[in-house]
C-alpha cells in the first residue's frame, strides 16, 4: 500500500507499484488535466507538481511519491484565479489546449521559486514543455503578466 | 425527448416546410429536423425552444444555444462561429453557450480541415443569425401589434422605443413566424459588426482549458470502458504470425488480447490491423502490450528504405508521368536557350505530431455504436466505421471532442475504426489509446518531395519556367498502386502566379510504401518551399535585391484566370469572382511585410534577412526572417508574418494562427523528417522527431491586411507555406550558405 497525498487529499495505491504517476492520476484518480504527450518524460504535458518542484508525472513511479505531495492542475484552483491561469486567460494563451497544463504547472513552479523570472529563466523551465501549436511567444508574455499578479495578491 | 418539446418542433415545422428554407448552398432544407436535433446534451434544453436553423435555438431560458458542428482543435472556431451567428442575431455575449454538434450530413460538411471553416460557412453563418434576428422582431411586432419595422433586435432583447422583451420570452412566439425569404433577410454592412472582426471576443473555452475540465479524445470516461493499445504492424502490410497472447493475458488489469482484422488494400481509413492488448487500465495495457513480442510477416514494403528512395526521385522528375500546367513551349526555349538556371530542393516525408495522440472510445450496443472521438470529421468516421461492418451510417453516432491538435492528422479515422471494432469484439465500451510511438511510425505522413526549376532567362527576364517534381501523393491510401501526385499540384505548382509566358508542371511516378495524407497546408509546403528558394537564388544570381525581384516576377497587379495560363486551378473549391487570384494583394502583402520588417536596412554582419510570399486556401501570407551567425551555426532570431485574409472573424485567434504557423514552419525547417528503413519509421518520439522549443523560438511579429474584402479566406494553413523558404533564404543572407534539403538539422547549420 502506498500513501501519498494529491492536491491536499490523502490517496492510497496498492496496484502495480511502478505505474507511473500520470496513469495513477488518469485512470484510477480521474484527475484528467495531466495529460499523456509522449511517455518519455520529453515533452511535459504531464507536468504536476512534487512538494512544489515540477516533474514529469509519465515517467514518475507511483512507487517513489510515497508519503509526498503531489499538487496537479486541478490543484491550482477551482475557478481559474490562480495567477498562472488569470495570465493565461488575459493574453489568450491556449489555442487547443492540451499541453496548457503542463505548461501552467511548470510555469506555476518557475515563480514559486523566481518571482521575476528573466526571459533566460523562463526559457529554462519551459523549454522542456512542447506546444505544436506555438503559444510560446504568449506563454513568455503570460509568465510575466502573472508574476506581476502573484505581486498584486500579495 | 419529452413530448411537448416534439409537438412544438412540429408545430413549427408544419410552418415551415412549404418555404424550403435553404441555409447555404451546400446545406439541407431546414424542414428536416431529425431527433437528436444537433444538441448534444439536449436534455439541458428546457422543453421549449425556437430553432430557426440548424446552428441555432434560443431558449425560453434566454439562452442563445449556436451549435458548433467543426471540430476544435486550436483554432478556435468555436468561439469564432458562435462570433459570426450572434453578431447577425444582435445576441448579447454573455447569453451566447455553444453546443457541440454530433455528426450529421443536416450541417452540410464537418470536414474540419481545408482552412474552410469561416470560408466555407461565413454566409450560411450569417443568414442563420439574420433568419432568427428577422423572426424575433417580428414575433414581437406581433405581441406588441406594432409594425416589425418599429421592432429591432439589439443586445439580446427586442426594442421598440422604450419598450422592450428578451429574445427568451420571445422564443416561443418567433417559433411561429414565417421563415423569411433570403431576400428578405437584412444582413449587416461591416460597420454594424460588434462581434465580427473583434480582436477582444477571448475565447469561450479558456476557463475549461485551463482548469484541466476540457474533454479530450483520450479524456473520455464511459461506465464500464476498458482501455486498448494495439501493437501494429512496422511494416505497412505485414500480419502478425505469432504471438504471446499468455505473457499478455498475466499482467494483472489485462482483460483480452484481440487481433485486428488485416488491411486491405487501398488503405483509406483502415485500422493497420496488429494486436490489441485490452485491460482495466492504461497502464496495464501498456504493460501487456509489451509482453506481446509479435512476429510479422513479411510484406511488399519490407524493402522500403527513405534515403535510397528519395535518390531515385531525384532520377524520376525527369518523367513527365503527368503534366499539370503547359503554356507555349517552356520545354524547347529552355532546349535552346543559352541561359537556364536550374536547380532541386527537397523536402523529406513529415509527421502530424499533435499533442494529444489520436484516441477514441466507442459503445457498441445492438443496432448502434456510439463514438466519443478526437475527429476532425465525424462524418468521414461515420462512414469509416459503417464501411467497416457494412451498417448504415446512421447506425454509427460520433460526439467530437476536444481536439489536443490535429493538424490533418484527425482527419483520418483509423483510430475511431479501431475502437468500434474492439468494443463490438468485447461487447463493453473501449478506449483506444496511441502513444506516441504509434502516432510518430503509424502516421498518415506529408509525402516527401523533389523538386526542380528551371528557367530559361533574357537578361533577368524569365522567358520559360519549368516545375517537374516527383514523389508520392495522397490518392496513394485510396486507389491501389496510385502513383505520384495528382491534385496536389493545385496547391502552389500549376498556380505559380509569375508573368512567364511560356510554363510547363510536370510530375514523375512515386509509389507510396507507407501511408500518406494531408498535413497542415499539405503540398503547398514543398511548393512554397521550392518557388521561394528558387527566386531568391535566381535573384541572386542575377544580381538583383530578392524582394524587387518578387515584385519584378509577379508583374502587373492582375487577377489571374489559370484556364488562360494552360491549367485548371481548384482555387481550393471557390470561385474565382468571389475569391479571385490577386496579384496584386500578393504583392501588397509581400510589400507589408518588407516594410514591417525595414527591408534594405544595413545589417550587422553575420545577420541577414530572407523573404517569400505564398497563396494558399485563398488567403496571401508574406514571411521575412531575420537569420543570426554564430560560429559555423546559425539560428533564426525574428520572424515577421503578415496575411491578407480579406474579411477576418476573430482577428487574435487569426494572429494566434500565424504565430503558431511561425513555429510550425520553423519546426518543419529545422527538425521535420521522417525517414524509413527496412520498411519502418525510424523517428518514434520527440527525441527523433524534434519540435521546436520555447528557447528557440524566434520574437514573431504578425500583421493582419484589411482591403475591405466582404469574404474569408483560409487562416489556419496559409501561414505555414512561406516560412521555411523565408528561413532557408534569411540562412543564405547570414551565412553565404544556400540549403536546399530539408531539415536543416541534417546541415549541420542548425
Amino acid at each position: 500500500m502506498i500513501k501519498f497525498e494529491v492536491n491536499g487529499k490523502e490517496h492510497s495505491y496498492s496496484g502495480d507499484a511502478s505505474m507511473p504517476l500520470l496513469w495513477f492520476l488518469r485512470d484510477i484518480a480521474d484527475l484528467k488535466g495531466t495529460k499523456f504527450g509522449c511517455g518519455k518524460g520529453l515533452c511535459g504535458a504531464c507536468t504536476v507538481h512534487l512538494n512544489g518542484q515540477a516533474v514529469r508525472s509519465c515517467t514518475l513511479p507511483v512507487q517513489a511519491i510515497e508519503g509526498q505531495s503531489i499538487t496537479t492542475v486541478e490543484g491550482l484552483s477551482d475557478d481559474a484565479s490562480h495567477p498562472v491561469q488569470r495570465a493565461w486567460q488575459e493574453l489568450n494563451v491556449a489555442q487547443c489546449g492540451y499541453c496548457q497544463c503542463g505548461q501552467m504547472m511548470s510555469a506555476a513552479a518557475l515563480l514559486q521559486n523566481n518571482q521575476a523570472p528573466s526571459d533566460d529563466d523562463i526559457n529554462n523551465a519551459m523549454s522542456g514543455n512542447i506546444c505544436r501549436c506555438g503559444t510560446y511567444p504568449r506563454i513568455k508574455t503570460a509568465i510575466k503578466l502573472a508574476a506581476d499578479l502573484a505581486v498584486e495578491v500579495k | 425527448m419529452s413530448q411537448v418539446k416534439c409537438i412544438s418542433r412540429r408545430r413549427w415545422l408544419a410552418g415551415v416546410a412549404k418555404t424550403s428554407l435553404l441555409l447555404g448552398a451546400s446545406l439541407p432544407s431546414v424542414g428536416y429536423v431529425p431527433r437528436v436535433l444537433g444538441a448534444e446534451d439536449d436534455k439541458e434544453s428546457p422543453e421549449q425552444v425556437f430553432t430557426p436553423s440548424v446552428y441555432l435555438e434560443i431558449n425560453v431560458d434566454n439562452r442563445v444555444r449556436i451549435i458548433c458542428h467543426r471540430s476544435e482543435m486550436g483554432q478556435g472556431i468555436r468561439t469564432s462561429l458562435a462570433m459570426v451567428v450572434a453578431d447577425e442575431l444582435n445576441a448579447d455575449w454573455s447569453q451566447v453557450k455553444v453546443v457541440q454538434a454530433l455528426g450529421d450530413k443536416k450541417y452540410g460538411s464537418q470536414n474540419t480541415d481545408g482552412s474552410n471553416s469561416i470560408r466555407g460557412f461565413y454566409t450560411a453563418l450569417r443568414e442563420a443569425g439574420a433568419t432568427a434576428r428577422h423572426m424575433l422582431e417580428h414575433a414581437a411586432a406581433q405581441l406588441w401589434k406594432f409594425e416589425p419595422a418599429s421592432c429591432r433586435a439589439r443586445e439580446g432583447r427586442v426594442w421598440a422605443g422604450d419598450r422592450s422583451i428578451s429574445f427568451g420570452e420571445l422564443a416561443q412566439l418567433a417559433a411561429t413566424q414565417k421563415v423569411p425569404g433570403k431576400e428578405q433577410l437584412e444582413l449587416k454592412t461591416p460597420n454594424k459588426f460588434r462581434f465580427i472582426g473583434n480582436a477582444n471576443m477571448g475565447n469561450l473555452d479558456a476557463t475549461a482549458m485551463l482548469t484541466g475540465r476540457a474533454v479530450y479524445g483520450i479524456d473520455t470516461v464511459l461506465p464500464e470502458m476498458a482501455v486498448a493499445v494495439i501493437e501494429r504492424p512496422p511494416v505497412l502490410g505485414a500480419q502478425p504470425v505469432k504471438y504471446d497472447r499468455e505473457a499478455a493475458l498475466k499482467i494483472p488489469g489485462v482483460i483480452d488480447v484481440i487481433e485486428m482484422p488485416p488491411l486491405k488494400h487501398p488503405v483509406r481509413f483502415q485500422p493497420l490491423g496488429g494486436v490489441a492488448v485490452v485491460a482495466a487500465n492504461t497502464w496495464a495495457a501498456m504493460q501487456g502490450r509489451s509482453k506481446l513480442n509479435v512476429q510479422w510477416s513479411a510484406s511488399d514494403n519490407d524493402h522500403f528504405d527513405s534515403a535510397e528512395y528519395a535518390k531515385s526521385l531525384k532520377l524520376d522528375v525527369d518523367k513527365a508521368h503527368r503534366t499539370h500546367r503547359q503554356k507555349g513551349e517552356a520545354s524547347q526555349l529552355i532546349e535552346n536557350s543559352d541561359s537556364t538556371f536550374t536547380r532541386g530542393y527537397y523536402v523529406p516525408a513529415l509527421a502530424h505530431a499533435p499533442m494529444e495522440p489520436p484516441s477514441a472510445s466507442a459503445d457498441w450496443r445492438a443496432d448502434v455504436v456510439e463514438v466519443w472521438a478526437a475527429t476532425q470529421n465525424p462524418q468521414a468516421a461515420q462512414k469509416a466505421v459503417a464501411d467497416q461492418f457494412g451498417i448504415n451510417e446512421a447506425q454509427v453516432k460520433v460526439h467530437v471532442t476536444f481536439l489536443g491538435g490535429g493538424f490533418g492528422r484527425k482527419s483520418k479515422q483509423d483510430f475511431v475504426v479501431e475502437a468500434a471494432y474492439l468494443s463490438k469484439a468485447l461487447k463493453r465500451p473501449v478506449k483506444v489509446i496511441w502513444s506516441r510511438e504509434d502516432d510518430l511510425l503509424f502516421d498518415y505522413y506529408q509525402a516527401p518531395t523533389y523538386q526542380e526549376i528551371t528557367t530559361a532567362l533574357s537578361g533577368t527576364e524569365i522567358t520559360a519556367w519549368r516545375h517537374r517534381e516527383a514523389g508520392p501523393g495522397i490518392q496513394s491510401i485510396f486507389k491501389p498502386d496510385f502513383s505520384g501526385i495528382q491534385f496536389e499540384s493545385n496547391m502552389g505548382m500549376r498556380d505559380m502566379p509569375f508573368a512567364v509566358e511560356n510554363v510547363l508542371c510536370t510530375s514523375g511516378p512515386g509509389k507510396a510504401h507507407v501511408r500518406y495524407g494531408w498535413l497542415r497546408s499539405v503540398a503547398n509546403i514543398g511548393h512554397a518551399f521550392s518557388i521561394g528558394s528558387y527566386v531568391d537564388e535566381l535573384a541572386h544570381h542575377l544580381g538583383r535585391d530578392p524582394y524587387h525581384y518578387w515584385l519584378e516576377l509577379l508583374g502587373p497587379d492582375r487577377q489571374i484566370d489559370f484556364t488562360e495560363q494552360g491549367t485548371e486551378y481548384f482555387n481550393y473549391g471557390e470561385n474565382l469572382k468571389d475569391y479571385p487570384f490577386d496579384v496584386g494583394r500578393i504583392k501588397g502583402t509581400l510589400r507589408r511585410a518588407a516594410d514591417l520588417s525595414d527591408w534594405g536596412q544595413k545589417l550587422p554582419k553575420g545577420q541577414g534577412l530572407g523573404i517569400s510570399v505564398h497563396r494558399s486556401f485563398c488567403s496571401n501570407v508574406a514571411c521575412v526572417a531575420m537569420a543570426e551567425k554564430n560560429g559555423e551555426r546559425a539560428r533564426i532570431k525574428k520572424i515577421w508574418m503578415v496575411m491578407d485574409a480579406g474579411t477576418v472573424v476573430n482577428p487574435d485567434r487569426v494572429k494566434a494562427q500565424l504565430e503558431g504557423a511561425a513555429i510550425f514552419g520553423l519546426s518543419l525547417a529545422y527538425y521535420g523528417e521522417i525517414t524509413h528503413e527496412k520498411g519502418a519509421a525510424k523517428q518514434n518520439n520527440f527525441d527523433g522527431y524534434r519540435l521546436l522549443r520555447m528557447d528557440e523560438t524566434p520574437e514573431i511579429v504578425t500583421e493582419l491586411i484589411d482591403i475591405g474584402d466582404p469574404f474569408p479566406g483560409g487562416v489556419g494553413e496559409p501561414g505555414v507555406p512561406p516560412v521555411a523558404p523565408a528561413v532557408c533564404n534569411a540562412f543564405f543572407a547570414a551565412t553565404g550558405r544556400r540549403w536546399r534539403e530539408l531539415p536543416l538539422r541534417r546541415q549541420e547549420i542548425i
